[in-house]
């Protein structure tokens, strides 16, 4: 205990320091440089983990998207085809990409022994009552048969697709001056926005579809509705989308990757209708075919 | 806010504004108590029971106090003059009071010294 009478007349005694400022004391500026050594911690820790997590998203990214973003076509890789499995709105969806391959019409059956044939879907809808392609087809410049019952279309020429919905486009006479390809089918995507069709029956899909300025084929893996397979479509991204031929529709694809696939009924069956049709996806000539199938 | 200093004793209780305490000065067992106003109070509380009080109740920013030998009490805030060897030292605000007070030499210089060191002179 302190004895404040114990002092002598030549002495004093401090009783009561008035205050410092705080930026004198020693306690101020050791909490600032812990603050300022916290801070510069937390950012240096903060910026690792970003970039961590910034590295993590675009593997990711890679890993999970479906489709190239930028086409990737080189010239000196052989035709194949790329298969990306997807879901999007719980529509389980495969999308097949054709590399260095130049699309065209087939009438009849394909022959899948072609090492040159890359993939191959049925195109235009043959009429149950009369077995005729259904609406109009243009092979090489000839038309075919005409008729515009679906407003889809898909319109080929020097190698290029385009795909839009119209009653009547130039392109379907562009087509026949240009030794070009041209049918029809139900529109599934317009301009990025699903379109409705009458069926509402329940099969496996297939389309041709826009996507990130690339063809590429899209079929469900279930059995889905147009409306669905449309809709899953276009939230996927799909600027245009016809359909192809559906439900038990024969295809194949055909490349060193994948080897030969082929799914549908059996091509046996396809070979009694003459109007049966295919888009085909052919390798370039200056690129190395597929392997022979044996 | 304002702080007080608080004296009791058997007889009274003494509340005074920290901030007008200006300096205490003993006598024998009394104390009086000069505030800014030029007041005196005498209590009836012995110098070092003030020093001690002030110890326990003055905590904030109100002065600095400071005993000087056995008989005195100053506020550093109202010094304005020391000079050891005239045993003199001058408590004012400079404008409505002055206090000439005398200490001992050495009890003075020490405080001098003490002053210097703290404004680095």
């Amino acid at each position: 205990m302190k004895h404040f009478e114990d002092i002598k007349d030549d002495e004093i005694r401090i009783i009561s320091k008035q205050n410092e400022p705080f930026y004198r004391k020693w306690w101020f500026w050791a909490a600032i440089a812990g603050l300022v050594a916290i801070v510069v911690i937390s950012l240096l820790v903060t910026h690792k983990i970003n970039r961590n997590l910034a590295a993590t998203m675009k593997a990711t990214e890679v890993e999970n998207t479906p489709t190239p973003i930028q086409p990737y076509t080189p010239e000196c890789e052989p035709a194949s085809v790329l298969v990306r499995d997807t879901s999007i709105n719980d529509v389980p969806l495969r999308i097949l990409i054709p590399v260095n391959a130049i699309p065209e019409l087939c009438l009849g059956i394909p022959d899948t022994t072609d090492p040159s044939l890359i993939l191959g879907l049925q195109a235009a809808d043959i009429r149950a009552d009369n077995q005729k392609i259904v609406g109009a087809f243009v092979l090489e410049g000839e038309m075919l048969s005409r008729g515009s019952s679906k407003k889809g279309y898909c319109a080929i020429m020097n190698g290029n697709i385009q795909l839009g919905m119209a009653e009547s486009t130039p392109l379907l006479e562009e087509t026949t001056v240009k030794d070009g390809y041209f049918f029809r089918q139900y529109p599934l995507v317009n301009q990025g926005v699903m379109v409705n069709n009458k069926p509402k029956n329940k099969a496996l899909r297939h389309a041709l579809c826009e996507l990130n300025g690339q063809i590429v084929v899209v079929s469900s893996l279930d059995k889905e509705s147009f409306h669905d397979f449309a809709q899953a479509l276009a939230d996927m991204g799909v600027n245009n989308a016809i359909s192809l031929i559906g439900k038990n529709a024969y295809g194949f694809l055909h490349d060193s990757e994948n080897g030969f696939q082929s799914w549908g009924e059996d091509i046996e069956m396809w070979k009694q209708i003459p109007d049966v049709n295919f888009i085909v996806w052919r390798a370039k000539t200056n690129n190395h075919p597929a392997p022979a199938i044996h | 806010m304002s702080e007080y200093l608080t004296l009791s004793n058997t007889n009274e209780l003494v509340r005074i504004a920290a901030e007008s305490l200006v300096y205490i000065a003993s006598d024998g067992n009394y104390s009086d108590i000069r505030t800014r106003d030029s007041a005196t109070r005498t209590v009836t509380v012995q110098l070092g029971t003030i020093e001690e009080r002030i110890h326990e109740q003055l905590r904030s920013n109100v002065g600095e106090f400071v005993r000087i030998g056995k008989s005195l009490i100053v506020n550093l805030r109202f010094l304005t003059y020391i000079n050891p060897s005239k045993k003199q030292i001058v408590l004012s605000d400079n404008h409505t009071f002055r206090f000439n007070l005398e200490a001992s030499k050495e009890a003075l210089r020490q405080l001098k010294d003490y002053l210097e060191q703290e404004y680095k002179l």
